[in-house]
């Protein structure tokens, strides 16, 4: 509470919340059994990312990817991530990629303008980490080889010609 | 020739009442320290100093900063140096903000806090000769494109040790050393600091500002069965990034303070860097 205001005090008299990069600090005490590296997702509009042909096709990751030496299962230590673009709406997540490339995402969300976990500058620090939650046993999503998505893409297509030549 | 008689005499007896008092050893020692505070950036300054001739107690805000060397202007709040502090009204953790007005000094801005629901009140500073600032106790100084790099503040030299409260929240502190210093450094005490093992984000954090804007954060790594890569990080302030734990490196200049978040449920202490009472 007394951050949001200390934000709302520096949105207000400085005017440079929307203006400059923003860091969010961020952690996790449940990653699931099996957590191999992570990353950070910014997700404009507020859905689920999700990964298609090996990458993001909803969703933009934000900064490096948290890899092993960061994530000891149930912990992922604290970050702290740079978002170098403006951002007035959506919400951020937390993938985790276990060894065989399948992932999961968080159970919950941040906000773009959360007061607590996203420092807009060196009068407004973080002062509390926003904790990713995750499913200790959760079903891990393949993530689709880009051949694998191609022929999927091939099939779907041919399933839509078909349906035309019939109608 | 009388006349010269009666001056040496004079003389004499001039030298001799001098030689017999004793010399008066004052107790004030009075310290100037020059902290570098880039022009166009913002830099937290801690206070080695106490008041000028009242030993213990704190300076006011006014006179712990030298104004030699810094931009003033006489009229445009923005165009000048500013100092803000940190401090508390009844309910929530606030800034004050002040500027340097050709020839009058520091003067208050009167700001407005706007609250999460959208109302918002005026918080008016009180007067910088008036705003009390401890020995170890920081506060930003904001200076103007263009600024000299040097800030120099004034006062009273104190032979005690530091004793700066610390509650919970963000406190603005830091060593009120006259040399450089490491966080790890093995003559500084850390006790009363809460720190963690992997569960790091529940520890006190130091911030630091960066030359280019933005902080590095310490944590303090407590871990009495620590993985095989953290056995030499434990009680030790470390950064944490994407691959791991590191030990805080590098020196903190003379001068510089930072922030230190003391979590909520952790409660208050003193940090007391020269070593316990």
């Amino acid at each position: 509470m007394k951050k949001s205001v200390l934000a709302s005090f520096l949105l207000f008299f400085c005017g440079v919340l929307t203006s400059q990069a923003v860091v969010i600090g961020w952690s996790s005490e449940t990653a699931p059994i099996g957590s191999a590296s992570a990353i950070l997702v910014y997700v404009s509009d507020g859905s689920t990312p999700v990964i298609t042909g090996g990458s993001l096709t909803t969703g933009q990751q934000i900064g490096d990817t948290i890899t092993s030496g960061a994530i000891f299962v149930p912990y992922i230590l604290p970050q702290n991530t740079e978002d170098t673009a403006t951002r007035n709406s959506g919400t951020y997540y937390v993938v985790i990629f276990n060894e065989s490339d399948q992932y999961v995402v968080s159970n919950n969300s941040l906000a773009w303008n959360n007061g607590e976990s996203i420092s807009h500058g060196e009068l407004d620090p973080i002062t509390a980490y926003h904790l990713f939650t995750f499913d200790q046993n959760p079903t891990w999503i393949p993530v689709p080889e880009p051949g694998t998505a191609m022929l999927l893409v091939a099939g779907a297509a041919v399933v839509a010609l078909r349906r035309r030549k019939r109608a | 020739m009388k006349k010269f008689l009666m001056l040496m005499t004079a003389l004499t007896v001039a030298g001799w009442v001098g030689a017999e008092m004793p010399p008066v050893d004052g107790t004030n020692v009075v310290g100037f320290a020059a902290i570098n505070a880039a022009g166009g950036a913002n830099t937290v300054i801690t206070v080695p100093f106490e008041a000028c001739l009242n030993a213990g107690s704190p300076g006011v805000l006014a006179d712990l900063v030298s104004t030699n060397g810094l931009v003033a202007h006489a009229s445009d709040p923005g165009a000048a140096d500013q100092l803000v502090v940190l401090t508390t009204n009844a309910t929530m953790q606030i800034y004050y903000y002040y500027w340097l007005k050709s020839g009058d000094g520091w003067q208050g801005i009167t700001s407005s806090v706007l609250m999460p629901n959208g109302s918002s009140f005026a918080v008016t500073p009180v007067a910088a000769s008036e705003f009390p600032v401890s020995r170890g106790l920081g506060f930003w100084i904001k200076r103007v494109s263009g600024a000299a790099a040097d800030v120099y503040v004034k006062g009273q030299v104190s032979g005690a040790k530091q004793a700066t409260a610390i509650s919970e929240k963000l406190n603005l502190i830091g060593y009120g050393s006259v040399e450089a210093f490491s966080l790890n450094s093995s003559g500084i005490d850390w006790s009363g600091v809460v720190g963690a093992g992997l569960n790091l984000f529940t520890s006190d954090t130091i911030m630091l500002p960066k030359a280019g804007g933005g902080f590095t954060t310490y944590y303090y790594y407590v871990n009495a069965n620590p993985p095989a890569a953290h056995v030499s990080l434990t009680n030790k302030w470390v950064e944490s990034t994407a691959t791991g734990l590191q030990a805080a490196s590098g020196t903190i200049a003379a001068g510089q303070g930072f922030w230190f978040n003391r979590l909520t449920g952790h409660g208050s202490f003193t940090f007391r860097p020269d070593g316990q009472e």
